[in-house]
């Protein structure tokens, strides 16, 4: 525990908070709270899941894109080189404004309210494509749902969605990264936080979570993600 | 800490700063251990009878850094942050915001700052625009916009180009200017407050309705 502690002191900051947006990690948790991963490092990897994102976006100019991994230079700097609209929101900053430590707990539908209203409130098919990245896994499960719902309004039809579920088991601590767009196959990720996973997430979960759009595709990686690709 | 002394209210375009002076003399940012500055000669017809308020503030200035004076020619006005705006602001020279705004800023050619303490709840056009508080509004910069470490920006950017640095906080959305394209400035937040008409000499900066108040 106490070489835990250590290590948490050393490791890189995890995601700045200066508007209360905190994110908290492994290392604020006591011995009763689930052991925790090693903090991971920056790595570089394939992704098909963003291959066949941009596949399916292909030959359409001035598309509206909604990344909800947070501002990233490197994913502005991609999508809006190629001539898209770029909109930006971070999901879990999102939720930890509602949900964070030292935030008085409010009734669960209450909280759920607050942030749909809060987040992903943008008109009825206003994108032609959304990465979400990883941040639905770390929405409790009636959450997840209202917000799986509202991400198919806001998508056009045909529009395609890009999301990440790690393998583990609920309760483990996962890293969250920050997803940056090296070129169209390729992520660059950078280490945030890491935090428990509220649900585990299999193959079967996901089609029911995403039963009611047009298509989904997975991708499994060899790090324990699964890459998912669904179609409005 | 004593009370603020001033409190002023401008309602014509008479208003000017004086750019010849130290920084911490100019504006809001006077120091009171500085000698007052000779009155200037006026080069025409005053346009009102409404005198400019000297703002003393016992509250020290956060004032721009060496290199954003620079960058900016060293023309600058400031708000510090004890100052509270509502309404318009639209000038000729680039603008400091450490204080709390919320209207509209209409620089055009010219930069606007958000200081570390600044809160602007407002539509923006200027030229460049550096973020290190906290706007929330629709962002129009011709040639830049920065969100820097402590920054935080709510709304939509219409810019040449952008920077976030990492830990930045942007909500909303990014549309990249090509060479050339020209769209249209945010539409203002506030109705604009009624100003009489301009005077001869345009001034650096105008400004309708400011309040100040101890924060």
């Amino acid at each position: 525990m106490l070489g835990q502690r250590i290590r948490n002191l050393f490791r890189p900051s995890g995601e700045p908070s200066p508007k209360g947006g905190a994110v908290w990690d492994a290392g604020s948790r006591d011995a009763d709270s689930p052991p925790s991963t090693a903090f991971p490092s920056e790595l570089e990897r394939p992704s098909n899941g963003l291959r066949q994102f941009f596949e399916n976006l292909q030959g359409e100019a001035r598309l509206r894109i909604l990344d909800l991994g947070g501002a990233s230079q490197a994913n502005i700097n991609f999508i809006t080189l190629q001539g898209h609209k770029l909109y930006t929101e971070d999901l879990l900053v999102g939720l930890d404004r509602l949900t964070g430590p030292g935030k008085a707990s409010s009734r669960p539908e209450t909280v759920i309210a607050r942030f749909m209203q809060e987040n992903l409130n943008f008109p009825a098919a206003q994108f032609d494509g959304v990465l979400v990245w990883d941040t639905l896994e770390f929405l409790e499960e009636e959450m997840l749902g209202e917000a799986v719902t509202r991400l198919q309004t806001i998508l056009k039809p045909g529009g395609t969605l890009l999301s990440f579920f790690h393998t583990h088991a609920k309760g483990e601590m996962v890293a969250v990264y920050r997803y940056q767009i090296r070129d169209r196959q390729t992520l660059h990720l950078q280490p945030r936080v890491t935090r428990p996973l509220p649900c585990a997430f299999n193959n079967r979960h996901l089609e029911r979570l995403f039963g009611s759009f047009h298509a989904v595709k997975f991708f499994l990686a060899k790090d324990n993600l699964r890459e998912v690709i669904v179609t409005r | 800490m004593p009370p603020l002394k001033f409190l002023f209210f401008f309602e014509h375009k008479s208003f000017s700063m004086d750019t010849e002076t130290e920084w911490g003399a100019r504006m809001w940012g006077k120091k009171d251990n500085m000698p007052p500055a000779p009155p200037e000669k006026p080069s025409g017809p005053p346009v009102s009878s409404v005198q400019e308020a000297k703002a003393v503030s016992s509250i020290p200035m956060v004032k721009p850094s060496e290199a954003e004076r620079e960058r900016s020619g060293g023309g600058h006005a400031l708000i510090g942050k004890s100052v509270q705006v509502k309404g318009e602001i639209s000038g000729s020279e680039d603008l400091y915001v450490d204080g709390e705004v919320r209207g509209a800023i209409e620089l055009r050619e010219h930069s606007l700052t958000v200081g570390p303490h600044g809160k602007v709840e407002a539509n923006v056009n200027a030229r460049e625009i550096i973020v290190n508080g906290a706007l929330n509004g629709n962002v129009h910069a011709s040639e830049k916009i920065e969100i820097r470490k402590t920054g935080s920006l709510m709304g939509d950017l219409t810019t040449a180009r952008i920077i976030i640095e990492d830990g930045a906080y942007f909500k909303g959305s990014i549309d990249i200017l090509k060479s050339g394209q020209k769209t249209e400035a945010p539409p203002k937040v506030l109705p604009s407050v009624s100003v009489p008409a301009k005077p001869s000499v345009q001034p650096p900066l105008q400004m309708v309705a400011v309040e100040t108040r101890n924060l």
